[in-house]
C-alpha cells in the first residue's frame, strides 16, 4: 500500500541545464569568426598551424589524462578551446613542430600537470604562447604578410606593432625627432590604415589581425553571457588612456591610442585570453583590477621593454597575482557591513 | 510602472510554465480523507503538547494539542472524530521522523462554536487581543518557515512595516497566488489586522510580475487605504527570500545574523494574513490550507486540503508510478520525499511529482566561472565555501559568511560543472553547529 519513490535526493530538483562542454562550445563558435578570418588573409598557413596545434591538443590531452590515471576529459572541449587559442596567436609562418611543442606546453604542462581545467593558474595558451616565444624567439617574430596582402609598407612585412616599437626605440636613443618623423609616415594615410587594422589585412599572428572578426566574436559571447565583459571593457578601456598619456606625452596625437588597441593581439587577448574563467578572478571588482592592471602592464611592457609584445606578459602576470586579488576582492556579506563603513 | 528586484538571483528556466499547469486549473476541495495525520512539530520551536487521548472523540477545530512555550503552537483537529494513536508513526515533511496524533475521521462533521466578529468589532480589537488570536489558532508562517506568528508581534522592538509576502517564486507553486486571486479581501483585512498587532504605520502586500491579475485586483482593492499599498516586484528567484524581500523593497538589508524586526519590519506570507483573517472574523483556528499538486501528475491543481492529509490522497497510485520523485514544498528549496505516506504539514504547499531526478552530475572540478559568486542572493561565494568543506577547514567557514546562506540553491542550480554547492555548504552548517 505504501508506495516508495525510486530517487531521493536534496534541494535545488533542478538544474539550469549548462555544462562546462556547452561553455566551451560557445566560446569555439564565438573564435569561428576568427578563424575565418586567419584562413581568409593567411591561407595554408593558417589551415596547417590550426589543424597541428587542435589536433595535438587534443592528443595531449586524451594522452595526459591517461598517464595521470584521470578520466578522460576530452569530451569537455576545453583543450579544443586551448589549441585554437593557441594556434591564433601564432605567426603564419611558425614552422608546425613548435606550434605542436607549445600545444605540449599548454596541455601537459600547464594545465594538467597543474591539476587539469580549473586548478591552472596560467591561462594555457597564453603560457605556452610565452614559453614559445622565449625559447623560439627567432621564428616567432618572423612575420609575412597576409596572401591578400596590400600593406602600407610592403616590403618589409613588418607589423603595425612593429613599427610603433621601433619608433618607442628611437626615442629610446634620444632620436625624438627621428621618431617623430617615423610616426608621421606610419599613419600618413590614417584612414586607410585604420581600415587595415580593422579588417585584418596586415602582417600578425594568424587571429589577432582583425578586429572585426574578433568584435563579433565577442559579441556572440556577450548575447550567451559567457564573458565577464568587464574584463574585456576595463582593459581596452585602459590600454587606451595609458597610450593616450604616452601619445600626448610624445606629441603623437590621438591616433596612437586608437593603433594601440587595435594592434599586437590586443583585443583579442582582452576578448579571449583574459577573460578565462579559470585564470581570472571571482569578483567584477576584482576583474575591473585585473582588467585594469592588464592595461597599464601590457602598454608599459609593450613600449618600454624588450619585449616585442605586452599582451601575453601582462596576462601571465596578472594571472599570478589572481589569488591575491580574490583574497582582498571579496564581496560584502548580506547583511554585513563594510569595515570601514563601521562606525 | 516601478518594478522591485534584488542584487544576485537567477531566472529559473521555463519557470513560467511549470506555473501555468495550475494556475487556471479549478481548485478541488478534498473531501475529508479518512484518516489525517498531525504531526506535533509543524512549527519551528518546541513541538506541541498532546491534550486528548487515545480513544477521545473530537470536534473539527477542537485544540488537541497545545502549544509547549511561546516558541510552539497551538494544533487543532481539522475534522471531527477519534484520536486513533499518538505515537512515533510517520515522517513529516521535513524528513524528521516525529510524533503524531492520528484522527480517525467520523464524517459527522462536527464543528465547535466558533466565536465570530464582524470586521467593524475586529478592528477594534487591540494589538494584545490579535496576538492572542494568533497564538490561540496556531498560526505558523506558511510560506514554508512556520515561524510562530505570535513571535513575530509580541517582541519589544518597534515595528515600522509589516510586509506582505506573495511572490511565490517556486517554479511550480501556485497556491499563493490562488489565495491572493481568491481571497485577496481576506488577505487585505488579514494585513489590517497585523497592522493592529505590530503597532505599524504601513503595509505593503509584495506581488511578482508574473501575476499581474492580481496585482491589480489588489491595487483597485486599496483605493482610499492610506496605509497599505501593493508593489510589484520583477521576476527572479529567489525574490520570495524574506530577506531578499526587504532589501529589494526598501534598500535595508537585515543585519548578519539578525532578524527582519530588527530593522522595524515583520514580514510574513499573504497565507499567513488570510489565515489570520479567518481566525479573527470566523474565529477558525488553523485547519486547513492550499496545496499545489503539480508536476507530472494526470490533472494538476490546487486543492483545498486539512492539514495532516497524506500525499496518497492527493497523488494516485497511477500518478506515482510514473515518477521516479515526489518533492513536498518545491522544486529548489523543498525536500524529496520516499514515500507518498507522509502528512501535509501547516509549511507544505506544494506536492511535486517529477519524471525523474535532474541531472546531479558527475561533479566536474569547479571552472572559476563565478556563476555562482555572481547570482549568491546571500553575496556568498559558493565555490569557496565548498573547498573549504572539501579540505576540512571549517573554522574559515564562519568569515566566509556561511550563516548568511538561505540554502536558496541558485549555487547549485547554475553551475556548470553540476557541483552540489548547496549540498557542501549545508554540510558545513552541521559541522559548524556540532562545534
Ligand atoms: S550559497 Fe546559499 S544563498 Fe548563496 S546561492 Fe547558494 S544556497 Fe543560495
Ligand atoms: S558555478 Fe560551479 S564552476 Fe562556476 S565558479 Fe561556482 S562552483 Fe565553480
Amino acid at each position: 500500500m505504501e508506495n516508495f519513490m525510486k530517487k531521493i535526493s536534496f534541494s535545488p530538483f533542478a538544474h539550469s541545464g549548462d555544462s562546462v562542454k556547452k561553455a566551451m562550445l560557445d566560446v569555439i563558435i564565438a573564435l569561428l569568426p576568427v578563424v575565418l578570418a586567419s584562413i581568409l588573409f593567411f591561407r595554408t598557413d593558417s589551415v596547417l598551424l590550426l589543424v597541428a596545434t587542435v589536433g595535438s591538443a587534443i592528443i595531449f590531452e586524451y594522452l595526459s589524462r591517461k598517464v595521470l590515471k584521470r578520466y578522460n576529459s576530452v569530451d569537455d572541449l576545453s583543450a579544443v578551446v586551448t589549441g585554437l587559442i593557441l594556434a591564433l596567436t601564432l605567426p603564419p609562418a611558425t614552422p608546425i613542430p613548435i606550434a605542436i611543442f607549445g600545444s605540449f606546453i599548454a596541455i601537459v604542462v600547464v594545465k594538467q600537470l597543474f591539476g587539469g581545467l580549473g586548478n591552472n593558474i596560467f591561462n594555457p595558451a597564453a603560457a605556452a604562447r610565452g614559453f614559445l616565444l622565449i625559447a623560439f624567439s627567432v621564428p616567432l617574430t618572423t612575420w609575412t604578410n597576409p596572401a591578400t596582402a596590400a600593406y602600407v609598407d610592403a616590403t618589409s612585412s613588418a607589423t603595425p606593432l612593429a613599427i610603433v616599437k621601433s619608433i618607442m626605440l628611437n626615442i629610446k636613443a634620444g632620436d625624438l625627432e627621428v621618431a617623430k618623423e617615423a610616426y608621421n609616415t606610419f599613419i600618413s594615410d590614417p584612414s586607410h590604415l585604420i581600415q587595415l587594422l580593422f579588417t585584418g589585412n596586415v602582417a600578425g599572428s594568424i587571429g589577432e589581425t582583425s578586429a572585426i572578426a574578433i568584435l563579433i566574436g565577442l559579441i556572440y559571447l556577450v548575447i550567451k553571457k559567457r564573458i565577464h565583459l568587464e574584463i574585456t571593457l576595463t582593459y581596452v578601456l585602459t590600454s587606451f588612456i595609458v597610450s593616450l598619456i604616452i601619445g600626448l606625452i610624445y606629441g603623437f596625437g590621438l591616433l596612437f591610442p586608437l593603433i594601440s588597441i587595435l594592434s599586437g593581439g590586443l583585443l583579442f587577448g582582452a576578448v579571449f585570453m583574459a577573460t578565462d574563467w579559470v585564470t581570472s578572478p571571482n569578483t567584477k571588482k576584482g576583474r575591473i583590477i585585473f582588467g585594469v592592471g592588464l592595461g597599464v602592464l601590457t602598454i608599459v611592457i609593450r613600449l618600454f621593454s624588450n619585449f616585442p609584445e605586452g599582451v601575453l606578459f601582462s596576462i601571465l602576470i596578472m594571472n599570478m597575482i589572481v589569488p591575491l586579488i580574490d583574497r582582498h576582492t571579496k564581496n560584502r556579506i548580506f547583511g554585513k557591513v563594510k569595515k570601514n563603513e563601521k562606525k | 510602472m516601478k518594478k522591485f528586484s534584488f542584487k544576485g538571483g537567477t531566472h529559473i528556466h521555463k519557470a513560467a510554465e511549470k506555473k501555468n499547469l495550475t494556475v487556471s486549473s479549478e481548485v478541488e476541495i478534498l473531501k475529508s480523507p479518512e484518516y489525517l495525520y498531525l504531526p506535533l512539530n509543524q512549527q519551528l520551536g518546541k513541538p506541541s503538547i498532546p491534550i486528548v487521548n487515545v480513544g477521545d472523540q473530537v470536534k473539527a477545530g477542537q485544540k488537541i494539542a497545545e502549544k509547549d512555550g511561546a516558541f510552539s503552537s497551538n494544533l487543532h483537529s481539522p475534522i471531527s472524530g477519534t484520536v486513533e494513536k499518538i505515537d512515533y508513526l510517520i515522517n513529516e515533511p521535513t524528513g524528521n521522523r516525529s510524533k503524531a496524533i492520528v484522527i480517525k475521521n467520523d464524517f459527522n462533521n462536527q464543528e465547535i462554536a466558533f466565536i465570530k466578529r464582524s470586521t467593524q468589532e475586529a478592528l477594534g480589537l487591540t494589538s494584545k487581543n490579535i496576538t492572542d488570536i494568533m497564538e490561540e489558532a496556531g498560526l505558523v508562517g506558511l510560506g514554508g518557515a512556520t515561524f510562530p506568528t505570535s513571535i513575530k508581534y509580541t517582541g519589544n522592538k518597534k515595528c515600522e512595516m509589516v510586509i506582505l509576502n506573495g511572490i511565490e517564486c517556486e517554479p511550480y507553486n501556485t497556491a499563493d497566488y490562488i489565495i491572493m486571486k481568491k481571497h485577496y479581501k481576506e488577505v487585505i483585512r488579514g494585513l489590517k489586522y497585523m497592522l493592529i498587532a505590530s503597532g505599524a504605520p504601513k503595509g505593503v502586500i509584495c506581488v511578482e510580475d508574473n501575476k499581474m491579475d492580481v496585482y491589480e485586483a489588489i491595487k483597485n482593492e486599496l483605493k482610499g487605504e492610506p496605509a497599505i499599498s501593493v508593489a510589484l516586484f520583477k521576476e527572479k528567484y529567489p525574490q520570495g527570500a524574506e530577506k531578499q524581500l526587504i532589501s529589494a523593497l526598501t534598500k535595508k538589508e537585515v543585519p548578519y545574523g539578525g532578524l527582519p524586526i530588527d530593522i522595524g519590519i515583520i514580514v510574513n506570507n499573504v497565507g499567513t494574513a488570510m489565515a489570520l483573517c479567518e481566525a479573527v472574523e470566523e474565529g477558525k483556528p488553523l485547519t486547513h490550507h492550499y496545496l499545489t499538486v503539480t508536476g507530472n501528475v494526470s490533472s494538476p491543481k490546487n486543492y483545498l486540503v486539512p492539514i495532516g492529509t497524506l500525499f496518497s490522497e492527493v497523488v494516485s497510485e497511477d500518478d506515482l508510478a510514473k515518477n521516479k520523485v515526489l518533492l513536498a514544498g518545491g522544486l529548489m528549496m523543498g525536500k524529496a520525499m520516499y514515500t507518498t505516506h507522509t502528512p501535509v504539514t501547516k509549511g507544505i504547499n506544494a506536492v511535486i511529482c517529477l519524471e525523474d531526478m535532474p541531472n546531479k552530475g558527475p561533479e566536474l572540478p569547479c571552472v572559476r566561472c563565478s556563476s555562482c559568486i555572481d547570482e549568491c542572493p546571500a553575496f556568498l561565494e559558493p565555490t569557496t565555501l565548498a573547498n573549504l568543506v572539501k579540505y576540512n577547514k571549517y573554522d574559515q567557514l564562519e568569515e566566509n559568511g556561511l550563516l548568511a546562506c538561505i540554502e536558496c540553491g541558485t549555487c547549485s542550480y547554475v553551475c556548470p560543472s553540476h557541483i552540489q554547492l548547496l549540498d557542501y555548504i549545508r554540510h558545513g552548517k552541521y559541522e559548524l553547529r556540532r562545534r
